[in-house]
């Protein structure tokens, strides 16, 4: 993957990312839950057998900002192919299918750990209801 | 994208009950751009209309400046500018592969050899009318450069 690519992949992660906040938005059911929560999380985007691209995700406030590289510091580690993430953010696949489920390079379709803060299970549990939109 | 071969590709989308289907809520006009590479040495821009499941009309644009992505409702900030909701963009090697049905234009997007310019949320609850827009370009005999 040469640089170019890498550039365009970051900026359509990043735009889907605050688009599907901006939806949400859009129901004040979803208001709370947006603002409340609260996580460093550092996201790797699994786009070639060899490669992943790492961006990272800081919910804090309200806001949601996306930024290339990994954190030192952080709660939850995310690994998935950058296709299955965004079949999961349009509710195509379920958690349970990403959780359990092998992607086109033999790995699950999201791996996930937790981070230099603890396991943080409930920041993970958590991340649906922020990233997967709701229903059209 | 000759107008010649815009116009088979709307007949043919038109006739695509599949597309119909998926894209039936949908709204929002495209500009397909293939950028200079390979054999192609010019860039080269058409505009798709597209509403509830229909293609609404087609043209070949010169460029950048004849089109304006806007939010949906809105109009263009000058006549003679075409308003669309969306840009998808890749270069001539990819849209070569997309339209030989060898790279998905969802994959595309998704490994950075394509980019998508307006709301991504919206897309995202249209990907299988995506890929019927996509797939039915592969089923037009097309002559490449």
């Amino acid at each position: 993957m040469d640089e170019a690519a890498r550039e365009i992949l970051f900026h359509t992660f990043k735009a889907v990312i605050e688009d599907v906040i901006a939806d949400k938005r859009k129901n004040p059911k979803n208001t709370t839950t947006l603002d409340e929560y609260r996580a460093r999380i550092n996201i790797g985007l699994h786009v070639e057998e060899e490669f992943i691209l790492w961006v990272n995700l800081v919910a804090e406030g309200g806001k949601y900002v996306v930024n290339k590289g990994k954190l030192d510091d952080y709660d939850l580690q995310l690994i998935s192919d950058p296709e299955d993430m965004m079949y999961f953010t349009n509710r195509k696949y379920s958690t349970l299918k990403m959780m359990f489920t092998k992607n086109r390079f033999g790995e699950r379709r999201l791996l996930f750990s937790g981070g230099t803060s603890g396991r943080n299970y409930g920041k993970l549990l958590k991340l649906p209801k922020v990233l997967v939109l709701d229903g059209k | 994208m000759s107008a010649e071969w815009l116009n088979l590709y709307k007949n043919a989308l038109n006739s695509n009950d599949a597309y119909a289907r998926a894209a039936s809520w949908w709204t929002g006009d495209f500009i397909f751009v293939v950028r200079a590479s390979g054999k192609l040495d010019h860039d080269i821009f058409a505009f798709i209309g597209l509403t509830h499941g229909k293609c609404t009309g087609v043209k070949p644009i010169k460029g950048e400046d004849e089109y304006q992505v806007v939010k949906p409702g809105e109009g263009a900030s000058s006549k003679d500018k075409v308003a669309v909701e969306y840009v998808y963009e890749a270069k001539y090697d990819a849209w070569l592969r997309i339209l030989r049905g060898e790279l998905d234009p969802v994959r595309g997007l998704l490994s950075g050899q394509a980019r998508i310019v307006g709301d991504m949320a919206k897309i995202l609850k249209a990907t299988d009318a995506a890929k019927e827009l996509v797939r039915t370009s592969t089923l037009i005999d097309t002559e490449f450069y």
